[in-house]
């Protein structure tokens, strides 16, 4: 019940902050609008079994932080190693090994290992993750396992949380 | 005067992913290819909301930004189950 | 002299956003297969966009503008690595072979 009330509210707002109009025709269309989405997503998890399991911690800001630092030094690589004349890439694929237990600490792994420029998630298992990289060095940072012990630790204040 | 040569540029790079997209040797290069100029196109719209003085275009490249990885998805779906058929 | 400001850090952004576009554009016309071009694709997703979006916000000051271009940053960001994963296990179950440096040697021999 708190969950689809704060679904509601969410919606609402984003309804909110794209309209920009505050009649009182469109705040109501806004209401019906919110109102009906939040309804037909109760209806597809009783379809599909699997209630959003996303629970948002202090953490949270500080891993995109870290994330936005990790993306950016690496873009610059990846930029360097497009303009070098001589092209100097050597890309391999080498499975990882992931310490997350839940699907959605899986899913921001894979997806973190994405956005940064210069690795690419190919395949995932419940244990493991295969990564495609431009060159060695971009898995070496990915092999002393810092991004993977972040999330894992996100998790798990998610966790103790809920 | 920054906005215009923000759009040139991205003019530029949408046809070098033009380019890609017709020469690409799989289907996966032209699909990236569109997805990635999908994505140059949602900057554009931005930019050149700003460069005719009416932000509104913002809302528009919204719009393009959904549509663009709904389409890609679908697209891609849409090639993984032809290829299944030409298997069996 | 606020405008002054705002016009010199636009510049940097957009400008250096405008870089990364570019060279993620050439990147896909000159590296050699699909899994080293998603990398350049990524640059332009990533640092590209996010630098442009963020310049275009100082122009836009505390708007709703603002919150929109938030909406749209937001959004490339969370979709396009799923996009660009998609891409790859397709690619990689539909078995296009990965290019390496000793694939390319082998051929020429």
């Amino acid at each position: 019940m708190f969950r689809s009330a704060l679904l509601f509210l969410v919606l609402f707002i984003t309804w909110l902050a794209l309209s920009g109009h505050y009649s009182i025709f469109l705040l109501i269309s806004g209401v019906v609008c919110a109102g009906l989405s939040t309804i037909l997503t109760l209806r597809m998890n009783k379809i599909d079994n699997l209630p959003p399991e996303v629970n948002f911690t202090y953490r949270l800001p500080l891993f995109w932080i870290w994330l936005a630092k990790e993306v950016t030094t690496s873009a610059i690589s990846v930029a360097y190693h497009i303009l070098h004349p001589k092209l100097p890439i050597n890309p391999i694929i080498q499975t990882i090994s992931a310490q997350q237990k839940t699907d959605v600490g899986l899913v921001t792994y894979a997806n973190s290992i994405t956005l940064t420029p210069g690795t690419l998630s190919t395949n995932v298992n419940k244990e493991s993750i295969e990564v495609h990289a431009l060159s060695k060095n971009f898995i070496e940072s990915l092999t002393d396992s810092e991004m993977n012990l972040k999330i894992a630790k996100l998790e798990k204040s998610q966790e103790t949380d809920s | 005067m920054i906005f215009m040569v923000a759009s040139a540029a991205l003019l530029f790079t949408i046809l070098l992913g033009l380019t890609r997209a017709f020469a690409g040797p799989t289907v996966y290069d032209r699909l990236l290819a569109v997805n990635n100029m999908g994505t140059k196109i949602v900057l554009l719209i931005a930019v050149i909301g700003f460069l005719m003085g009416r932000p509104d275009f913002v809302d528009i490249s919204l719009l393009y930004a959904l549509l663009n990885f709904i389409g890609t998805i679908a697209v891609l779906r849409f090639v993984k189950q032809q290829r299944r058929h030409a298997d069996e | 002299m606020n405008s002054i400001i705002i016009d010199i850090f636009g510049w940097i952004l957009i400008g250096s956003g405008a870089f990364f576009v570019m060279t993620g554009g050439l990147g896909l016309l000159r590296l050699p297969d699909v899994y080293c071009r998603i990398h350049a694709a990524g640059l332009t997703d990533t640092l590209g966009a996010g630098l442009m979006m963020v310049g275009l916000m100082l122009y836009a000051g505390a708007t709703l503008v603002t919150v929109k271009l938030i909406l749209v940053l937001v959004f490339l960001l969370f979709t396009s690595p799923t996009a660009s994963h998609a891409l790859a296990h397709a690619a990689r179950l539909d078995g296009v072979v990965p290019w390496t440096k000793k694939n390319t040697k082998e051929k020429r021999k």
